[in-house]
């Protein structure tokens, strides 16, 4: 439980921390979803460093989360496969994730609900996040099972996840399909059509993908392989 | 039962298991020997289905496996009840009293809502052992499960594998177990190089 607070604590603070320059307090969402922030004089966006930072430190908070528990699936995955073989230790590993993911999209909500209240406002941005959310972490949480299941590293894995997605953070800002692979993009608004689907393709074809993988010798010939 | 057919495991290009055939029986206990690589948890693995044989074939009735396959590997930051838990949610078959129980056969009781990277070694291969015995498997697969055990707990699994094998196929792999001191074993296979060097049965093994 203590771990649960203090995971949301750190959320709300770089909810707060992030640089807004205009009065809209709801935009904040925005800002720490794009790593950018708006010019209340001339209207256009730009990108400070600390929202950037924030938004990486965000995806980073969230990925690790998701990834540690992948990780301990997989620690137990003798055990676990013995029990139920192949389609019960896949079974295992999707149901963490997205009980993880429903966690994060509990804290993202319960941030949301605290701001609705305090502004007595609210922003559809709130259900197109939670949305787009769920399939880019789920996106990145089957790319990294898959790599598992392939035998590659877990720090091999998450340097090209985490260097994937800040390259594709600061291209989404100039070529909006690179914002499949981040939470929101500028003009989220006139992008939502193609990214949504786009992203919906690819978490079915890495969700079916982990199950289309049957051989089992790289998960358990990791370790030691000639004893 | 359980049969070898002429399996060999090939990786990359080296025969970690040569062309064994080998049955194991229901009521008995064998203990694989041999030095270190000489196959004997390639063998394990092949018996339980984690890996599949390059050549040859297994013949195995439909079974429920307890294993202990290399070192004993737990979630570190929870507790052995949180991760004793976890697996039994797996078959559904036990509940949360016949895991305490499980738990009190191998002397963790006491400590069993301890996070288990405050477990020492030995505590930790009890505790593997205990994940192994828990829903009553009708194949035990025991990958070194003496290692790190001090002499009073070295003889309390000793006593409980020899108590458990009526009904079961027990497979143990170990290096440096005295047989004649342990005489729980019914077939001693010996491997060297991922070949099977002699299978002895243990009553002329002790007789010799």
């Amino acid at each position: 439980m203590k771990r649960k607070i203090f995971f949301v604590a750190i959320l709300l603070l770089l909810h707060i921390a992030t640089f807004n320059e205009t009065d809209d307090l709801l935009l904040t969402f925005q800002f720490v979803a794009q790593g950018s922030s708006l010019d209340p004089f001339t209207d256009e966006v730009y990108f400070p460093v600390f929202n950037v930072l924030f938004n990486i430190a965000m995806m980073v908070m969230f990925i690790s989360t998701i990834f540690k528990k992948i990780s301990e699936v997989f620690m137990l995955h003798t055990y676990i496969f013995n029990r139920g073989g192949q389609t019960v230790f896949k079974r295992a590993l999707i149901k963490c994730v997205f009980q993880k993911i429903l966690f994060i999209l509990i804290a993202k909500s319960i941030i949301y609900i605290g701001f609705f209240l305090f502004t007595r406002e609210f922003t559809v941005f709130f259900l197109y996040d939670l949305l787009s959310t769920f399939l880019t972490l789920g996106i990145f949480s089957f790319i990294f099972i898959l790599s598992k299941l392939f035998g590659i590293k877990n720090k091999i894995s998450l340097f090209c996840i985490i260097s994937g997605y800040i390259i594709a953070l600061i291209l989404s800002q100039q070529i909006y399909f690179f914002a499949v692979l981040t939470i929101s993009t500028v003009d989220w608004q006139s992008t939502l059509i193609p990214i949504i689907p786009i992203k919906i393709f690819l978490f079915l074809i890495f969700g079916v993908s982990i199950n289309l993988n049957k051989k089992p010798d790289r998960i358990f010939l990791g370790e030691s392989e000639n004893d | 039962m359980i049969k070898l057919n002429n399996v060999t495991k090939t990786l990359k290009g080296h025969d970690v298991v040569k062309d064994v055939s080998l049955s194991f029986e229901k009521g008995k206990i064998y203990l694989l020997r041999g030095h270190n690589g000489c196959g004997k948890t390639m063998l394990l693995r092949l018996l339980c289905g984690l890996i599949t044989p390059t050549i040859g074939s297994i013949e195995k009735d439909e079974y429920t496996y307890g294993v202990i396959i290399e070192t004993p590997a737990f979630v570190e930051h929870e507790t052995a009840r949180q991760n004793l838990k976890f697996l039994a949610s797996i078959q559904k078959k036990i509940d949360m009293k016949d895991i305490e129980n499980s738990v009190a056969k191998v002397n963790l009781s006491d400590v069993i809502d301890k996070q288990v990277k405050k477990y020492s070694l030995g505590m930790k291969q009890r505790l593997s052992f205990c994940q192994a015995i828990m829903e009553d498997p009708d194949v035990l697969l025991l990958d070194e499960p003496f290692n790190a055990l001090d002499t009073e707990h070295f003889e309390l699994l000793v006593g409980m594998i020899s108590k458990m094998k009526e009904g079961k196929i027990i497979v143990i792999a170990a290096h440096g177990i005295d047989v004649e001191k342990h005489s729980i074993f019914d077939q001693i296979v010996t491997l060297c190089n991922g070949k099977i060097e002699s299978i002895e049965d243990c009553l002329r093994h002790l007789r010799d």
